[in-house]
């Protein structure tokens, strides 16, 4: 009657994360995550044959031991050596996430990697060259095959893929994750921090994601040299000038620099910032804020084997 | 005297489908009533000109009596290429009868499939009519030279797209016909042709007010040639 179906490797799989999560807004019901769908991605997030010319992959600005974002640099470096305009952020609970990049101008984790395999100083490619050379190669045929039923690639197969991996990139085993579980417990000084940050800093970055992914101006001046008001370019209304998508303070230590144009290199200079946009703190409350800060870094997640490139035999 | 047309097809060309029949719709663009072709030289007016590529969506293509839905012809979102002459034919074999007065459909991609991510077929961002540094399917598109464009090349490239509020290019478009089984829709250039020249707009990449303004002359561009 059917045909059968176990020549297939695809095994469903349920993302995981704790209790003290929201729901993702990502529609897993429609798109289940599936094994082989992932480790293709994964293939491909470390892969440079996404560049024009075969130099840059994903994971050259989005490096795994910097929680997916790209240290060091305060604005991404692509082919040729081209510096771009931003800050590449970090990678982690994507899945929760609506509109991506700093102005959000992508409404979509599918489309996301169209941006970087076209842009001219990024990958400097474009999806039907990624397509063309991907679909030259008998190993990349192989691994469609496996992961969707039919070795021809199309573009959109190329964006699942990586869309399955980045979404399986959770970070939610923090000291703080554990203290939620009551695993572990903070320290006076990380607790007074909490506190100040819950009065403080959380109606934006709104624990447990320490994120509202909402858009929002903290007051940065604008860079003379880049001119870059952020969402306004998105929305063309005036009110939304110099507001950027709040980023999560979850891993800052594998993350600096900071802000979208990577601008301060220490959380010092972040909280300094702050004080003078009218946070009144003393130094003894920053220092506080700044230890609670740190139980935010996940290295369960920056250090998982699984996220990474050595393993796969691809 | 529109409406005086429109009301004569009402009552005399309600023709009455058989069942599994095919039904074929072709869109054939022309400048000047004469039909073009990729890459070759074009009059209009006395500027000569030359399409390199011509490409949008024609989308939820349907046939109607009235306002009661008939049938759907075709794909859910279907890309019209000149490219590919194949492309301008939609058919569809019919299962039910209806007698249809009139066609609808869209041109570009409706906002809820814009906001859903990735699809295959028509849609794969391999055809090049989808913006990658901001998300938005290119609803129409209309690429070529004419030395009549002071730009470089002579090129002028038209990308019209935006599917959000106040910028939204998507447009339905309403056609009486004559029923029959087979139905030819003229799509007219010139008047998009008249914007690029006569408001020296050589080239449009992004949403915006421009594009709003030219897509509203999508409802204009199609007509019936039986
Ligand atoms: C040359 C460096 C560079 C490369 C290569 C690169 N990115 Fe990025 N990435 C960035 C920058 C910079 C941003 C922020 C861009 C912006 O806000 O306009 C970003 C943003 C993102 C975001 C949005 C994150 C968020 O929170 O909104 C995702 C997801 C992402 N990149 C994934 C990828 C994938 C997948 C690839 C490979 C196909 C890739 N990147 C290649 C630099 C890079
Ligand atoms: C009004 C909303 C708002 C409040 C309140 C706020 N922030 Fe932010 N924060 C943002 C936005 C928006 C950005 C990104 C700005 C940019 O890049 O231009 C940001 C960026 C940051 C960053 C950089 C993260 C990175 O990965 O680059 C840190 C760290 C940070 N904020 C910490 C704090 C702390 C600590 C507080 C409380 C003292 C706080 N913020 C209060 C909106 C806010």
């Amino acid at each position: 009657m059917i045909g059968l179906m176990s020549f297939t490797d695809i095994k469903v799989i349920r993302l995981p994360y704790p209790d003290h999560f929201p729901n993702p807004t990502f529609d897993f019901q429609k798109t289940p995550l599936d094994s082989t769908k992932i480790l293709l991605g994964r293939i491909l997030f470390y892969d440079p044959i996404l560049s024009k010319d075969n130099s840059i992959s994903c994971a050259s600005c989005h490096s795994p031991y910097n929680a997916f974002a790209h240290t060091d640099h305060d604005l991404s470096h692509g082919i040729y050596d081209a510096i771009g305009t931003r800050n590449a952020p970090a990678l982690f609970n994507l899945a929760w996430q609506k509109e991506f990049m700093w102005d959000g101008a992508i409404n979509h984790i599918d489309m996301q990697a169209l941006a970087p395999i076209s842009h001219p100083g990024e990958m400097g490619s474009s999806i039907n060259e990624v397509v063309s050379t991907l679909n030259a190669s008998n190993a990349y045929k192989e691994l469609f095959q496996k992961a969707f039923g039919e070795k021809t690639i199309s573009g959109a197969k190329v964006l699942k893929a990586l869309t399955q991996f980045q979404l399986t990139l959770v970070s939610a085993n923090a000291k703080y994750d554990k203290v939620k579980m009551g695993k572990d417990s903070f320290t006076l000084q990380e607790n007074n921090g909490y506190l100040l940050f819950k009065k403080n800093c959380n109606t934006c970055h709104q624990e447990p994601l320490f994120s509202t992914y909402q858009f929002a101006n903290n007051g940065l001046p604008v860079d003379t040299t880049l001119n870059d008001f952020g969402r306004w370019r998105v929305t063309g209304q005036t009110k939304d000038s110099l507001h950027f998508k709040i980023p999560s303070v979850r891993n800052l230590s594998y993350s600096y620099p900071y802000m979208h144009d990577g601008r301060f290199k220490t959380l010092r200079e972040v909280l300094n910032h702050y004080t003078e946009q009218k946070i009144p703190l003393t130094s003894n409350e920053k220092a506080d804020i700044i230890s609670f800060l740190l139980t935010l870094n996940d290295a369960d997640f920056v250090f998982d084997k699984n996220n990474k490139y050595d393993k796969i035999k691809g | 005297m529109k409406t005086a047309i429109f009301h004569l097809f009402v009552l005399f060309t309600s023709v009455t489908l058989d069942a599994q029949k095919a039904l074929s719709i072709s869109f054939v663009p022309t400048i000047g009533h004469t039909s073009i072709v990729l890459d070759s030289n074009y009059q209009y007016g006395d500027i000569s000109l030359s399409i390199s590529n011509l490409k949008f969506y024609i989308s939820e293509l349907a046939l109607f009596n009235d306002d009661t839905f008939v049938a759907s012809i075709g794909k859910q979102h279907h890309l019209f290429d000149a490219g590919l002459p194949t492309s301008g034919h939609i058919s569809q074999e019919m299962t039910e009868t209806g007698a249809f007065n009139n066609i609808r459909f869209n041109i570009g991609i409706d906002s809820l499939t814009h906001s859903a991510g990735v699809f295959e077929g028509d849609l794969d961002p391999i055809h090049g009519m989808y913006w990658s540094w901001q998300s938005g399917y290119i609803h129409f598109k209309l690429e070529g030279t004419s030395p009549a464009c002071p730009t470089r090349q002579n090129k002028f490239q038209i990308h019209v797209g935006g599917y959000q509020a106040p910028n939204n290019t998507f447009r339905k478009i309403i056609l009486p016909v004559v029923a029959s089984s087979s139905l030819n829709i003229e799509i007219s250039l010139d008047k998009i042709f008249q914007q690029i020249f006569g408001r020296q707009l050589f080239q449009m990449m992004s949403p915006g007010p421009t594009a709003v303004a030219l897509a509203d002359l999508f409802p204009q561009i199609f007509q019936f040639k039986k």
